[in-house]
């Protein structure tokens, strides 16, 4: 907390130990041990850490849910706006702190904007005319004025999560607290979000933004970074490098470009033309303009799109899309939300049947083929694990694919256990896969698709609310079977992700595919990008800023030496 | 995609107060069911879907037509079989069942027509304004509003285990009945996990901080609301009637 600024949240001792078998992934540990911690008014404090870090639970102490709604043990104490979280009810704490959960459309219940803005002021029994000013400056601050009047199911994901906030903040907490909440937001949401806290913060409330990684956490005056349910680090500087590594954590980009370079930044500024003036500033001069040789070329087409359409009602999904991926290829399919990507994915594995257009797979007419034939050939990965995981065990999960599609027992022992090896879930087999972590969940699901021995693998979102480093395992994973020659299509708003792991990248807008080549291609396209939505990673953008093309920051450091003094 | 019946496109009930609404549901549901005789029966269900045309309902009636069909032909099945062991002829039990089918078609008709013009804001706003406690109120309300959300979860995950093989269509009823055991738990887990989420949203928005609740609209009775109330009373007066002078009302023989 800086100096002087009033406390709006102080955590003193602050631990919790989970008690219901739910959160059996956390075992009988503390969740949260020892935890001091204290939010000034006007304070943005970004809440770093890897999943199962106690990010979520520390959220639910500053509002009360903890110890009020999920059973455990409390240590220590939490007080808010000068109120100790456990004297009061959690909606009764509702004025003094709000919290906005990662699933946004939970937390919606009302018909249209206006009436879910309101809903809060309305549990507080306030006179028609404050409920209303409350409800007009809300939707002002988070840009959602013109939408009062609309249902909120017209609204863009986007939307929705700032109208979840706006509907928070109505209720005019002292402390806001967004867990997570910008995780399956496109880059435009992001920005809103950000520039929403910020407004916040210079109203005077304190924000608190929980997320993986500072880079996605936005502008903040602080960071605290958690491990183990331990404050590592809480500092106006962020984290760096060094440390992130020592705790086994993955530095974020900047931290990395910081450390590497030895800037001065410390990985604090976000900008990237001041990163690349700091660069040069450095003494750092380019040495490689040219880009390091594209991969290796992509076997036969696997996958072909022709002329697709797809309407839901009068909504336009998908218009005359066209999509051809070769054996061996990672393709990304990138754009806003509600951009049709889902809906192209979901006619790949014959989940929708094409309409008029065509789409062929691994020789198959999708159109015509039987489910189980194009299954065979096609393995799909839900965004929500929890949508297929369903048996006992890990085991009995991950064969159900190869089960279902008629193989004998020794093939399913084989493919599972193969498909098993693959993702690291080896010794676990006999575990109930609901109680694993949302990572290790992702992770069975995963090799339940590849245990159909699949020649096409699509996946929706397979990032959302993993940490870096699983992150960066899953696209490891994904970048040796397309080594193997799995083609692999992903839909994605991690464009990091994309810069690193994809051969080619695919954009959608409004249903229409709008840039189609290799990401070093479209990630230079800025306008083609901005138009749907999206931003090229931090590092490609100080890249361009120096005048090369770097899609990750070992290329970018690679391409820079220091000036020789004479 | 969406699962609820709400229409957005306002209608003449869409005008109408929260209040006026539940009392044209109670009243035009349930007069249908003072009757039995069909040629009455089927006009309650005549004027039901000439409300629900009017009304902007049109759409979702078009979307349950099958349902409605099945129903009158699986009751007037029913019925069929079921009447003649008790004294009466075959046709008479067809006749029976027939105005059964069709008098809770009518009824649904009117059901479908208020939850294509209610929110679910206003049904709990109309019970609190005709003397319901709010949270019984709120909970009506909340479990009208989580159907469509469990709909579209359930296809969700439909597809996501269509995607690993599963085959829903074929073979006999226990094949078919055993097929549909991958759903079932994750149906179970995330509706559990989404109630459990969204009791804690509706905590963090202050549901119960206070014990009055004041609301954003203006509960307000304006010429349309004594227009419909006066409709729907006499339309539920007249069923009254008809069954008091014994007409619409059919009886089979031995009952």
């Amino acid at each position: 907390m800086s100096l002087g600024a009033p406390c709006v949240a102080q955590a003193e001792g602050l631990g919790f130990r989970y008690a219901t078998s739910s959160h059996q992934a956390h075992g009988r540990e503390w969740a949260l041990d020892g935890v001091d911690l204290a939010v000034g008014r006007g304070e943005r404090v970004a809440l770093l850490g890897p999943s199962g870090a106690g990010k979520s639970t520390l959220c639910r102490c500053f509002n009360g849910l903890i110890p009020h709604a999920v059973r455990g043990e409390l240590a220590g104490r939490m007080v808010v706006d000068g109120v100790d979280t456990r004297s009061r009810k959690v909606a009764e704490l509702a004025e003094h702190a709000g919290l906005v959960f990662q699933d946004f459309e939970a937390q919606l219940f009302c018909p249209t904007v206006e009436l879910e803005v309101a809903f809060g002021p309305e549990n507080l029994g306030l006179p028609r005319d404050e409920i209303r000013r409350r409800v007009r400056d809300a939707l002002d601050t988070l840009e959602l004025g013109a939408l009062a009047s609309r249902s909120i199911h017209a609204l863009s994901g986007g939307q929705k999560q700032r109208l979840a906030v706006a509907a928070v903040l109505a209720l005019r907490p002292a402390l806001l607290c967004l867990d997570e909440a910008s995780s399956d937001l496109d880059a435009d949401g992001r920005d809103r979000l950000a520039c929403a806290a910020e407004n916040l913060a210079r109203d005077g409330r304190a924000v608190v933004v929980a997320d993986h990684q500072a880079e996605s956490a936005g502008g903040h005056d602080q960071t605290v970074l958690l491990a183990r349910g331990h404050v590592a680090w809480s500092s106006a500087e962020p984290a760096p490098a060094e440390v992130l590594c020592r705790m086994g954590l993955e530095p974020g980009p900047m931290a990395r470009i910081a450390s590497l370079l030895r800037l001065k930044t410390g990985g604090a500024d976000m900008d990237p033309a001041r990163v690349a003036s700091a660069i040069r500033d450095a003494g750092y001069v380019v040495r490689r303009v040219d880009p390091p040789p594209s991969p290796p070329a992509c076997g036969e087409p696997v996958v072909t799109v022709q002329g697709l359409s797809h309407s839901y009602g009068p909504v336009r999904a998908l218009e005359d899309a066209h999509l051809v991926v070769g054996r061996g290829e990672v393709v990304a399919v990138v754009g806003r939300n509600g951009g049709g990507k889902s809906t192209l994915l979901r006619h790949l594995n014959g989940l929708i049947r094409p309409a008029p257009g065509r789409v062929c797979v691994c020789g198959l007419d999708v159109a015509l083929a039987p489910t189980r034939e194009i299954c065979s050939k096609v393995a799909y990965v839900a965004q929500n694990p929890d949508h297929q995981l369903f048996a006992e065990t890990v085991f009995d999960d991950v064969a159900f694919g190869p089960r279902a599609l008629g193989r004998n027992a020794d093939d399913t022992a084989r493919h599972v256990h193969e498909a098993l090896e693959a993702v690291g879930l080896v010794g676990r087999e006999r575990e109930d896969p609901i109680t694993l972590s949302k990572g290790d969940r992702q992770r069975v699901a995963l090799a339940g698709a590849l245990a159909q021995r699949p020649e096409v693998l699509v996946l929706d979102e397979p990032t959302t609310g993993l940490d870096p480093i699983e992150v960066r395992a899953t696209m490891e994973l994904l970048r040796r079977l397309s080594r193997s020659g799995v083609a692999v299509v992903i839909v994605t708003h991690a464009m990091w992700v994309v810069a690193e792991y994809a051969h080619r990248a695919v954009v959608l807008a409004q249903g229409r595919v709008q840039a189609d080549g290799t990401v070093r291609e479209i990630l230079g396209r800025e306008r083609v990008l901005e138009d749907a939505g999206l931003r090229a990673p931090t590092v490609v953008r100080i890249a361009s800023e120096l005048g090369i093309s770097a899609l990750s920051v070992d290329e970018l450091v690679s391409a820079l030496t220091p000036a020789v003094t004479p | 995609m969406r699962w609820g019946l709400y229409v957005e496109e306002p209608g003449w009930l869409h005008a109408v107060d929260a209040r006026t609404k539940w009392v044209f549901f109670s009243l035009g549901a349930t007069a249908p069911f003072l009757l039995a005789d069909p040629r009455y029966t089927g006009s309650a269900l005549a004027a039901s879907v000439a409300v629900a045309v009017t009304a902007g309902a049109g759409r979702n009636l078009l979307r349950l037509w099958w349902l409605y069909v099945l129903f009158v032909a699986l009751t007037v099945l029913v019925w069929a079989v079921v009447l003649p062991g008790r004294g009466a002829s075959g046709a008479e039990g067809v006749w029976f069942g027939l105005g059964a089918g069709l008098k809770v078609v009518a009824g649904m008709c009117v059901g479908l027509v208020f939850l294509s013009c209610t929110t679910a804001e206003e049904m709990s706003r109309g019970l609190v304004g005709l003397g319901v406690p709010f949270r019984f109120a709120f909970v009506i309300a909340m479990a009208l509003r989580l159907v469509p959300t469990v709909v579209s979860t359930a296809l969700d995950i439909i597809d996501a285990q269509r995607s690993r093989g599963l085959d829903l269509e074929s073979g006999g009823l226990i094949r078919r009945a055993r097929a549909h055991v991958p759903l079932l738990a994750p149906m179970l887990l995330s509706t559990l996990r989404g109630a459990d989420q969204l009791s804690m949203a509706l905590e963090c928005r202050a549901l119960g901080a206070r014990r009055r609740r004041t609301w954003l609209m203006a509960s307000e009775l304006g010429w349309r609301d004594v227009a419909v109330m006066g409709g729907v009373v006499a339309y539920f007066g007249l069923a009254v009637a008809l069954r008091i002078a014994g007409c619409g009302v059919w009886s089979a023989p031995g009952r």
